[in-house]
């Protein structure tokens, strides 16, 4: 044992360097690494596939969420065609047909106010649902189109509202054997339009 | 993965914790094959963080054996100590002999704190940054552990064969 004095800090230096593994602890160390470096690399490997997995998976995510974001604010089909069947109609002017009065009563629904008169009223099939379309004329100016359909449209598209060529429109569940496509001119009031749909579907008011 | 010097390093480190050879061998055996079980990712410091699982494990140990050889201490104590810097122990001289006598002597802690100090030469910040706590309670317990040593030395004396101080400290 070396008796020579020295400051703590190198009297330490010198004591643990003179401890070291002995050769038969190395090998055993060294023998445990290089046989799990073997079991390691599938770990990395499948610690990869995870990651890329989750990559592929938020990127799936990220895809469906923007589908999902773009059909949300995408003006639904259902209005499209609507709006073309508008266009379509726009000389038809034949009243309340006997026909959709009935279907209009058969489906509790009211008959329109008389100081907003049923200018057209026909049966469409607008994307192979079967409809009634009635355009209905403002007190004063502007004109209202409602379609209704015995049935849902489609969920996701439900209690919508957007603008489409100047003309406003709402896509409501009344109930659940009943959907309305509304679509008004900007110059038609919003307060008749609420006050012919409250009228006529009195579900609306609650 | 791990060289010679390497696994001696860590070697000497665990001995800091352990202070018998075996158990110091143990103790980097098991924290290698914790660390290959562990990691997924490549490690930025693989030696430190192994130091880290040697620790660890040496410390879950301790706890089973209901030996916890840990001296806390409060922090409200940190404002009254008195300024330590890195070298404030160099005027201790000391032989190897004692240097044995005084590892035996102190608590594990300590033992840890001297070689990290001594050995590995850290800062007082780095070795704060290494247990995560506070540089002051880091300086805390050197202040205490230099007391201690300085204590044993006036009281032991170099008659005695235990601890050396040749110079005046106060």
């Amino acid at each position: 044992m070396n008796n020579e004095k020295q400051t703590l800090k190198l009297a330490l230096k010198k004591y643990y360097a003179e401890k070291s593994l002995s050769n038969t602890q190395l090998n055993a160390l060294q023998q445990t690494l290089e046989h799990n470096s073997s079991t390691v690399k599938p770990r990395n490997t499948s610690f990869n596939n995870g990651r890329t997995f989750k990559w592929l998976a938020s990127v799936a995510a990220s895809l469906l969420f923007f589908a999902v974001i773009t059909s949300y604010i995408k003006t639904p089909d259902l209005i499209t065609l609507a709006y073309a069947d508008i266009l379509k109609d726009t000389e038809l002017n034949n009243g309340t047909q006997p026909s959709i009065q009935q279907w209009l009563n058969e489906n509790n629904v009211t008959q329109v106010p008389q100081q907003y008169p049923v200018e057209m009223s026909k049966f469409c099939l607008l994307d192979k649902f079967l409809t009634v379309h009635l355009r209905i004329a403002g007190a004063e100016q502007g004109k209202m189109n409602v379609f209704f359909h015995q049935g849902i449209y489609r969920l996701n598209s439900l209690n919508r509202s957007g603008m489409m060529n100047n003309m406003n429109w709402k896509l409501l569940k009344v109930r659940d054997d009943l959907t309305i496509i509304v679509m008004y001119t900007q110059d038609m009031r919003e307060q008749a339009v609420q006050h012919i749909l409250r009228k006529i579907l009195p579900e609306l008011e609650a | 993965m791990f060289n010679k010097a390497e696994l001696n390093q860590l070697y000497r480190y665990a001995l800091s914790l352990s202070t018998h050879d075996d158990g110091a061998y143990d103790l980097v055996h098991t924290a290698i094959e914790r660390y290959l079980k562990k990691i997924s990712e490549p490690v930025e410091n693989p030696l430190a963080y192994l130091k880290t699982i040697i620790r660890n494990v040496y410390f879950d140990i301790e706890r089973r054996k209901k030996i916890i050889p840990i001296i806390s201490i409060n922090v409200d104590e940190i404002p009254n100590i008195e300024s330590v810097n890195d070298d404030s122990m160099d005027d201790i001289l000391i032989n190897q002999q004692q240097v044995q006598q005084l590892l035996a002597h102190l608590n594990t802690e300590e033992n840890e704190l001297l070689y990290l100090w001594a050995v590995e030469e850290h800062t007082v910040s780095e070795i704060a940054a290494i247990y995560e706590k506070p540089r002051g309670t880091m300086l805390s317990k050197l202040h205490r552990l230099k007391n201690r040593i300085r204590t044993s030395f006036k009281e032991n004396g170099d008659a005695t064969g235990k601890y050396v101080k040749v110079t005046n400290y106060e």
